[in-house]
């Protein structure tokens, strides 16, 4: 289980919500463990296709201690763009293996349909009390894909303050990452390789070698209880990743030149080069109240980053609680997110290049937008079932000022719309 | 004969509470004190135990209690539960389901449970047959049973005072 | 007018004082924690819940944090 500690104690608070079935249910408190499993389902209009599954069981040991370990599979296909801008006529690209060839139709958003992706990961988490106010969590993870691999040990801990109405919460992360990608990692703003015909990747510069990433994190938090129906938590969050944060599949268009036959449309493709470091952090808060039944939640997150990436995030979730344990719960996440100083949705050929130059959207401008609805039912035996629908949305610049030419015609930025899928079962020993 | 006393003092509290000095800190003994004559426990092993039906270790411990007074019961062992729930209905269907054998009272207030600055919830306190303030046990856990056992057990087995 | 003015300085300063004295320390007694004990008052519970939305935002945006660390390890970002 990853720990996050910023959130505070999610092991020592999720035996107090496991075991607390409360008033009227009559059904038996967990003493043994909670058993927690869900499917996802995420599908993007024209793009991506996803699904996840995860288990998890926490088991309750003597002395307050709490075992976790949980299980997550993911599958993905589908199409997601490459980095290259659209063009009047038919692009083809390499496939990233180097093996054969995919092409787009003109007009069209470049994107890269041959990847199929399925991930595992596991992690486990160790939760030990360590007095009646304090308790240390242990955690580890990992998780491997065909192209990457991902190891991380965490901990941290927790202390109550204030009669239990303060809880303060450190905890760290070491991550290390490894990442294999097909057809090696190229050198950034190499030029896209030829499929079929370089076989030993050296035209790119892929030697077929890993790279890897190293990453550390901090969090700081403090829970707070304000009265018998408020709490709120605030954290502060750093992060320090060193390593290879590229993107091997990402390419950038190299446009012809405003004075050229055809200004606008593409000249060739190069591959994106991010810094080799990357510092994060973010404050959050959140505020829940209990309002006759139903309950309110609020958070709002500032992130920045030595990238220059800016964002804010605002969620908001009612839960309208029935009679009978049933609960309907609407909920909304507002985010908008400022470009990287690297990222540029086109290079033109004969300028100088930047030191650090990405097409990839996911570090552009954009809002994005979650609607969603879930739906919980208890069924008895200290089971719960819940039911989830969201739509998500992402929205840019699809005509920013710095497009000329034949970029001009093109949305350079089409929007982003998911639907999702979730649902979960839980249950209580 | 529970119920009578278990009456008795609901109406004693009823009136005693909103008289009885606020915010006057208490001790264990003075719990005791308050207890004493109107419950008659005189050569008694005592266990004032404070819970409330929200809360998972109190109703985890219940069954304990259940069992630890039918078993001692006979030989002079009173559990005398406080319930703290600010909701009464919720307390009494806990108790519906539950049945325990020994008076519960109601401190709804919590003006008991200030006076005493309960730092955990449950909280118990154990007085010898001698009256005095033995222990206070603050939380429950399974593991807790056997030292809780065995500390009432050699409690009980203390020669009566005469 | 500076009696006015002194009037309504020592009404704010009364008016703070009562507001942080009420305030100090902030928070419950340990028995009247029935409401934050209800399952929909954890600000940890729905752990997988939290896994997933995370995992979607952390693949399809630039920010991370607020909770959790970062690498997740899906090689996106």
């Amino acid at each position: 289980m990853r720990v996050q500690l910023g959130k505070v104690r999610p092991i020592a608070g999720a035996v107090a919500a496991l075991t607390a079935t409360l008033l009227g249910s009559g059904a038996s408190a967990g003493e043994f463990g909670k058993l927690e499993s869900s499917l996802l389902l995420y599908s993007e209009t024209d793009r991506v296709q996803a699904a996840e599954g995860l288990v998890s069981f926490n088991k309750y040991l003597a002395g307050g201690r709490i075992l976790g370990a949980k299980l997550t599979l993911d599958g993905l296909t589908g199409a997601s763009p490459n980095g290259a801008t659209p063009s009047r006529r038919i692009q083809t690209f390499t496939s990233p293996s180097g093996n054969g060839s995919y092409s787009v139709a003109p007009g069209t958003t470049p994107l890269d349909n041959t990847f199929r992706d399925n991930r595992i990961a596991l992690d486990v988490s160790f939760s030990q009390p360590l007095d009646r106010l304090t308790t240390l969590v242990l955690g580890g993870h990992y998780s491997g894909e065909q192209d990457y691999t991902s190891l991380a040990i965490s901990g941290g801990i927790t202390r109550d303050l204030n009669k239990k109405n303060t809880t303060l919460g450190i905890s760290g992360s070491y991550a290390h990452d490894l990442s294999s990608p097909m057809g090696g990692a190229p050198i950034p703003f190499s030029t896209m390789a030829a499929s079929e015909e370089d076989e030993d990747n050296d035209e790119h510069g892929g030697d077929g070698s890993s790279e890897t990433k190293n990453t550390f994190d901090v969090i700081l938090g403090v829970t707070q209880v304000f009265d018998r129906r408020t709490i709120v938590r605030f954290n502060y969050s750093f992060s320090h990743a060193s390593g290879y944060l590229n993107d091997p599949y990402k390419l950038i268009s190299l446009v012809q030149d405003e004075n050229s036959t055809d200004p606008g449309e593409p000249a060739g493709y190069i591959y994106e080069g991010r810094p080799g470091t990357r510092n994060k952090q973010a404050l959050f808060g959140k505020f829940r109240r209990y309002l006759s039944g139903n309950t309110l939640d609020l958070s709002y997150r500032y992130f920045w980053d030595d990238w220059k990436i800016h964002s804010h995030t605002v969620e908001i979730f009612y839960r309208w609680q029935f009679d009978d344990n049933r609960a309907l719960q609407p909920h909304i996440r507002w985010y908008r997110q400022s470009r990287a100083d690297f990222y540029r949705q086109f290079l033109v050929q004969g300028t100088s290049l930047p030191t650090y130059a990405s097409a990839d959207y996911r570090l552009g401008d954009f809002d994005a937008l979650t609607l969603g609805l879930q739906y919980f039912l208890p069924l008895g035996l200290g089971s719960r079932l819940s039911l989830g629908a969201e739509y998500y949305t992402q929205i840019g610049d699809r005509s920013p000022p710095q497009a000329f030419g034949s970029l001009r015609e093109f949305d350079l930025y089409p929007d982003l719309k998911s639907f999702i899928i979730k649902l979960g079962f839980e249950r209580d020993f | 004969m529970l119920k009578s006393h278990f009456l008795a003092l609901l109406v004693y509290f009823a009136l005693a509470l909103p008289v009885a000095a606020k915010d006057k800190p208490k001790s264990p003994e003075l719990l005791y004190a308050e207890f004493a004559d109107s419950l008659g426990l005189e050569n008694k092993v005592v266990y004032i135990d404070f819970w409330a039906s929200w809360c998972p270790p109190c109703r985890q411990s219940f069954p304990f209690m259940k069992e630890l007074s039918r078993k001692y019961g006979s030989e002079g062992f009173l559990i005398i539960a406080i319930n703290l729930d600010k909701d009464q209905a919720a307390a009494r269907s806990f108790l519906a389901e539950s049945e325990p054998p020994f008076p519960v009272l109601y401190d709804s207030a919590g003006t008991i449970a200030k006076q005493l600055s309960l730092e955990a919830i449950p909280s118990s306190f154990i007085y010898g047959r001698d009256g005095t303030f033995r222990e206070k046990h603050e939380g429950f856990q399974p593991e807790d049973t056997l030292k809780l056992r065995s500390l009432v057990e050699s409690l009980i087995k203390e020669r009566e005072i005469k | 007018m500076k009696i006015r003015k002194i009037f309504f300085l020592i009404t704010g300063l009364v008016f703070a004082l009562n507001i942080f004295s009420g305030c100090a320390p902030m928070g419950v007694q340990v028995w009247e924690r029935d409401i934050l004990a209800k399952p929909s008052m954890q600000l940890d519970a729905t752990t997988n819940d939290r896994a997933i939305d995370e995992h979607i935002y952390f693949s399809k945006e630039a920010s991370s944090g607020g909770g959790g660390f970062g690498g997740g390890g899906c090689g996106c970002n």
